[in-house]
């Protein structure tokens, strides 16, 4: 286990097959470790380490998994999947992440990107006036009241839907859980949560989050590229973000309540390796408290990314002067990074109710599945991979072989590669902005230092990462994205 | 001791996070100048700290230990700076222990422009120790 920056043991590996690598199991774990790899991982890779610790969690079924663009996080890795019993399990605040439902939404449009090239200025400064990134409250819903609030934490995307923020009439349907998570609990999430999220609706944040315009470049399955409205040259758009600073309280709230008393379930929840591994019985006060804000806080985030796509939409029209109709906006699909959601699932031939956590993972569900929208069950789910802001972004499909070998799970990104401060230690002397216009890509950020920090070399290459994805069968290629103008949070 | 911002700190080279080490004589100065720090990461480099001040007494609830003492001062240090917009300038720890931690934070506002968001303080590596003669303060913040 790793503490304190100094490894106490080098993991064993083996070699399944191609790119996928077990850790056997040993000690006090109950599964073995699963880990998808670009080339072979590093036995002492801390990640590594903590997809070992996972699988320590009470109730963890078959195996602790990791995605290709795995890197280590709190407790459990970013990249990370884990499936506890449903009844008997227990459920990590850490396996979920600080920013609840950090997810992306794809929109297509009807509209060629040689189209767009004349008014890319005009527009992308249009959407970074009216998307506030950083701590910016939105000029579109300045502040919610408390009973608004509510309704955004029980009903996610259909809340900004009614409030006239859409790109279609069928958004919400094409979400991931209809853009609303049922068991979501309002009553649950704290005053501070309350009143961090009140005037953030609407808003990009910070970090890694952006909204990127790109161009679709090559499309690998016509097939489904065709149910996903996904056409070559044409215009799609990338919203990133999440719960804002809502989802980071409700996490530090079950966080800090967590670790007053880690001993407190007793018995195997004691012995675990990690103390960021802190977890409650699913079934307990403490684990259904986390579940139900958890739950709210992710759908705030589906309203968050709602609102902004009614808030691009708009700037569209304003900027190419060119109807609703005419611009052909759909939402593509919507999904979930950071969630941990009770799902259905086959083991050992016997359908359980588990909760899964995906933390800095995608769900991938395949062909014929029913909660697959209905558009695109005949194809699989849409799987959507944004890379870095220079490179390129990846819509995949999911499969029934991921449903058998990853509880229907899949890569979300490329993964970060370069802490910040190497990031801006390789940046020095360099203007970010100016390469990338170099090369056709207009990018607008808070500060230089923002786009330092996210330049492409901090990323591990995303294309080889979904590569993997493909090769394991997990997800399949449909289309590739390029940038041409984004906004970075 | 009151210290005033900016202070020196080590960037951890945490991948995923930022992680900053700093060093002290004493705990209460090594964790001042941790709250210190946290400021050159909420401000951006365009940052220039205004001539108003605002003086807040924070007294927090800590423990289990020195660690998650040092992790609730910085949590409400943060709250304070994105609820409010302004960023902590100087601080001094009266006091620091298991179960409470007592300081003089004083706040200077920053506008939005300037103002990054820090999503939270983990306790992943949170420590606030005595090592090798001197206090070391740590802590990773999610960005």
């Amino acid at each position: 286990m790793f503490r304190e920056g100094r490894r106490e043991a080098i993991l064993k590996l083996r070699r399944l097959e191609g790119d996928l690598w077990e850790i056997p199991r040993e000690g006090r774990m109950r599964v073995p470790g699963r880990v998808y790899s670009v080339g072979p991982p590093s036995p002492d890779d801390p990640a590594l380490l903590q997809v070992a610790n996972v699988a320590h969690l009470p109730g963890i079924l078959r195996f602790s998994l990791a995605m290709p663009d795995i890197h280590w996080g709190y407790g459990f890795p970013i990249g990370g999947v884990a499936a506890v019993d449903a009844e008997t399990g227990a459920v990590s605040p850490g396996g979920v992440g600080y920013d609840v439902n950090c997810g992306v939404r794809v929109l297509s449009t009807g509209i060629l990107a040689t189209e767009l090239a004349e008014h890319i200025e005009a527009l992308i400064l249009r959407i970074e006036r009216q998307v506030p990134a950083g701590v910016g409250a939105s000029r579109a819903i300045p502040r919610l009241k408390d009973s608004d609030l509510d309704e955004v934490l029980q009903d996610g995307a259909l809340f900004a839907i009614r409030r006239g923020y859409a790109a279609s009439f069928d958004d919400a349907s094409l979400c991931e859980e209809g853009g609303r998570i049922e068991f979501a609990e309002p009553s649950w999430v704290s005053a501070r949560a309350r009143a961090r999220g009140a005037d953030q609706l609407g808003t990009l944040g910070s970090g890694n989050h952006f909204l990127e315009l790109d161009r679709v470049v090559e499309i690998y399955d016509e097939e489904a590229a065709r149910a996903f409205g996904l056409k070559l040259d044409h215009v799609a758009v990338q919203i990133h973000s999440g719960s804002r600073g809502l989802g980071h309280e409700v996490c530090d709230v079950a966080l800090a309540g967590l670790a007053t008393n880690p001993g407190r379930y007793g018995g195997d929840y004691s012995l675990l390796p990690d103390p960021q591994l802190a977890c409650a019985p699913i079934a307990s006060k403490d684990g259904r408290r986390y579940l139900g804000a958890m739950a709210a806080a992710a759908n705030f985030a589906f309203a968050n990314r709602q609102v902004m796509t009614g808030l691009v939409v708009t700037a569209f029209e304003e900027t190419l002067g060119i109807g609703r109709a005419k611009l052909g906006f759909a939402v593509l699909y919507d999904v979930c990074h950071n969630v941990a959601k009770f799902e259905e699932h086959e083991i050992e031939g016997e359908k359980r109710r588990l909760l899964v956590h995906r933390k800095g993972a995608t769900r991938a569900l395949g062909p014929g599945d029913p909660r697959v929208p209905e558009p695109y069950r005949p194809v699989g789910q849409p799987v959507l991979v944004p890379g870095d802001m220079g490179r390129a972004s990846y819509v995949l499909k999911g499969t029934s072989r991921a449903a058998r070998d990853t509880f229907a799970s899949s890569c979300h990104g490329a993964g970060r590669l370069l802490s910040r401060g190497e990031a801006l230690r390789r940046s020095k002397g360099r203007k970010i902005a100016e390469e990338l216009r170099g090369r056709g890509i207009l990018v607008r950020a808070r500060s230089p230092r923002t786009l330092a920090e996210e330049m492409s070399e901090a990323y591990k290459d995303v294309s080889r990462v979904v590569a993997v994805m493909h090769g394991a069968g997990l997800s399949e290629l449909v289309a590739r994205l390029e940038p041409i103008a984004l906004v970075k949070g | 001791m009151r210290l005033d911002w900016p202070q020196p700190y080590t960037d951890l080279d945490h991948t995923a996070d930022v992680g900053i080490s700093v060093q002290g004589s004493t705990k209460e100065e090594a964790l001042a100048r941790l709250v210190l720090a946290l400021c050159s990461l909420l401000a951006d480099e365009g940052f220039r700290p205004a001539a108003e001040r605002r003086e807040a007494l924070l007294v927090v609830n800590g423990g289990p230990d020195l660690a998650g003492s040092t992790v609730a001062l910085l949590r409400e240090v943060l709250r304070h700076s994105l609820k409010f917009h302004e960023v902590p300038v100087s601080c001094e720890v009266l006091g620091v222990d298991e179960r409470e931690v007592r300081a003089c934070v004083v706040f200077t506002p920053c506008d939005e422009a300037h103002l990054r968001e820090v999503k939270a303080v983990t306790r992943h590596l949170a420590k606030l120790s005595a090592e090798e003669g001197s206090w070391k303060a740590r802590a990773v913040f999610d960005v």
